[in-house]
């Protein structure tokens, strides 16, 4: 009898463990399906969505290595130092 | 001599030995990276593109004609800097090898899938679809480039004296590098090729599982069930980068570190971290060893790449707020913890995820501690990305003081990358120029907050700690950080910034140390993750006290940063400006 009712008390726990896994992933789908593209289109978020798509720029980098846009930056950073045109 | 219970107060105990060197985890982090960063030279410092000296000899000597010509960037002088750009030793076939053997997972939309493979068939339709896009843009291109000569050489008939043909060269070879970048966009878009990545990341995982492996078999664990749990550490860090390129999630720059942690913690929080896989959650290990590889990404020599008013903006201005802040946490706010108040406080001065993660792991910090700081760090970046480029074009700032702003004052940097840009490629520059110097201050502080926090934080109130026990106290692998930037920051100057552009900066770095760095900065997220507690994570925010710190820190470092900035590059230094 008492193994019957411990076993009874493991699996809805189990099966509550995995309720909330596949909650959690749920959320994660609807902010990527849901919120996500509706946040898209508002009007202040827009242009810079846009913008990023067209640019290909990867926001998410973590360090200058990791960007292109940074490489560019610095090479013409350097010419505009190194060779800045004359009666400047 | 004190013997002292708590393990994390220093006390004179002098130990040390010389097994330390194979035992200790903070050593193989140096031996791996390293291993790492030597093979890169070796692969990539005899990849020099052919002809490399020549062209670069030709491309300076157009510059410097350019340069003397006229009063503004000709159309010459843009194409000798485009032609010094393409010499790249990753552009070789080695390079291009590594990239494919160790690319994570491809950006996609709608359909997870497309991370990993794409065959030649649909790559062929796509690519077909957008020819006409590409064929159109160099149209564009092409008149636009006639445009600028035309006006160019207008203004040249006239010595270059007159400032409204000069205005008019300007605007017109600004017109061409915009429909320019466009075009290069969108020849990217219609010549893609064809992948299929999962034969690839399975090579990758058993390659890093041996590689992490045999340090753990020579400190004496179990090397085999270290590679057992790996997979699963290795498929969340997939998992982590797959949701990171999905095309919403990238628009608001939350990047693998937040979805590595959230999904560890997912799991670990519902079902539970599986026992097998523990011996594979190895938070420091990876990150040390990442630590190790980011240090050859700190060429000291960049800070001198826009003056004085770049290491004023980046080096004093950062240094004061960091130190500022950590003192309010202390002292007004009362944040319990004092890893938690400076790995926030770094993470918010510096350069977000990329210090928290190097403060953290300087002064020890717990695991929740950086969670918490990455977290904060990521919400905070998304709302400035957007909402600072809106002001400074709203309220009419200028595009130089408005990317120094930014650059200084936004963590992430592909964040700074995206509002840069969409200001205008001026203020990208000075943007990404700003926070690139603010990169390279993670070496200093990182080596500062070792220190302090072995001399100061960890000792005995009232004791001396004696220098020998700072040393055996000292988290060796700080010492392989600092040692690799200082080693490749000598190599670089010793090139010169145009050959170290081409076979570090594009060779060793990007075509080597940044790609396993990010793996294993991946993989130290995911084992965060799977080794944290909500409940436990919950306590670390009661009272809202890390957001009070971050908004109060964050606010002192908006106005430092655009007074220092606007008193270097307008009051002090305005021939720099003009330069830009």
């Amino acid at each position: 009898m008492n193994e019957i009712s411990a076993d009874a008390q493991l699996a809805p726990s189990m099966q509550r463990r995995l309720f909330r896994l596949f909650f959690g992933i749920s959320l994660i789908l609807f902010f990527m399906f849901g919120i996500g593209p509706l946040l898209d289109e508002m009007p202040y978020i827009r242009p810079m969505v846009q913008f990023i798509e067209e640019r290909e720029i990867d926001a998410t980098a973590l360090y200058y290595t990791e960007s292109e846009e940074f490489s560019e930056a610095a090479i013409n950073m350097r010419s505009s130092m190194d060779y800045a045109p004359r009666k400047l | 001599m004190e013997n002292s219970q708590d393990s994390q107060v220093v006390t004179d105990r002098g130990e040390g030995h010389l097994s330390d060197l194979w035992k200790k985890e903070d050593y193989w982090a140096i031996w791996l990276g390293f291993g790492l960063l030597i093979l890169g030279m070796f692969i990539y410092f005899p990849l020099g593109p052919e002809g490399m000296e020549e062209s670069l000899a030709k491309a300076n000597s157009t510059l410097e004609v350019e340069a003397e010509k006229a009063p503004f960037k000709t159309i010459a002088w843009y194409r000798a800097v485009d032609a010094k750009k393409k010499l790249k030793a990753s552009s070789s076939a080695a390079g291009s090898q590594i990239k494919k053997f160790t690319g994570k997972p491809h950006t996609w939309s709608t359909n997870p899938l497309d991370a990993f493979y794409k065959s030649e068939e649909t790559v062929g339709a796509a690519n077909a679809q957008r020819k006409p896009n590409y064929d159109e843009a160099r149209a564009v291109e092409a008149e636009a480039l006639a445009a600028a000569r035309i006006a160019e050489k207008a203004a040249e008939i006239e010595s270059f004296g007159n400032e409204a043909r000069n205005a008019e060269a300007v605007a017109a070879t600004n017109a061409w590098r915009a429909a320019q970048l466009k075009t290069s966009k969108a020849k990217g878009k219609a010549t893609a090729k064809p992948y299929s990545q999962l034969p690839h990341l399975i090579g990758l995982m058993i390659a890093l599982a041996v590689f992490f492996g045999v340090g753990m078999k020579v400190m004496g664990k179990d090397m085999l069930k270290f590679m057992g749990g790996f997979a699963f550490v290795f498929g969340i860090a997939v998992l982590a980068y797959l949701v990171a390129g999905q095309a919403t999630i990238k628009h608001y720059g939350i990047g693998y570190a937040a979805w590595a942690i959230i999904f560890g913690m997912l799991i670990s929080n519902t079902v539970g971290t599986p026992k097998w896989v523990m011996p594979a959650v190895q938070t420091e290990y990876f990150i040390k060893t990442g630590l190790v590889l980011l240090g050859a990404e700190i060429l000291f020599g960049k800070i001198l790449l826009i003056g004085i008013p770049g290491i004023f903006v980046a080096w004093i201005v950062t240094p004061i707020v960091l130190l500022t802040t950590y003192w309010f946490g202390q002292k007004i706010v009362k944040i319990p913890s004092k890893t938690l108040n400076i790995t926030i406080s770094a993470d918010m001065s510096v350069c977000g995820v990329s210090a928290a993660i190097a403060t953290a792991a300087a002064c020890r910090a717990k695991k929740e501690e950086l969670t918490l700081a990455v977290g904060l760090s990521l919400v905070f970046t998304s709302i400035m990305m957007v909402v600072m480029p809106a002001f400074i074009k709203a309220v009419g700032i200028s595009h130089v003081l408005g990317g120094a702003w930014m650059g200084g004052t936004i963590d992430a940097t592909g964040a700074v990358a995206a509002a840069g840009a969409f200001l205008s490629d001026r203020a990208l520059y000075v943007a990404a120029t700003i926070k690139m110097i603010q990169n390279i201050l993670i070496g200093v502080i990182a080596f500062c907050i070792a220190v302090y926090w072995v001399a100061k934080v960890e000792a005995v109130p009232g004791k001396r700690i004696g220098a020998m026990e700072i040393w055996y106290r000292f988290p060796k692998f700080v010492l392989g950080f600092i040692f690799a930037s200082i080693l490749f920051s000598i190599i670089y100057e010793t090139m010169g910034s145009d050959v170290g552009y081409a076979l570090i900066d594009h060779g060793v770095i990007r075509g080597m140390s940044k790609i396993f760095r990010g793996w294993f900065f991946c993989l130290a997220f995911a084992s965060i993750g799977l080794a944290t507690n909500f409940r436990e994570l919950k306590g670390y925010f009661k009272g809202g006290k890390p957001l009070i710190l971050y908004i109060c820190g964050q606010s002192l470092n908006l106005c430092l940063t655009i007074l220092m900035a606007y008193i270097m590059f307008y009051l002090i230094f305005p021939e720099i400006t003009a330069k830009i």
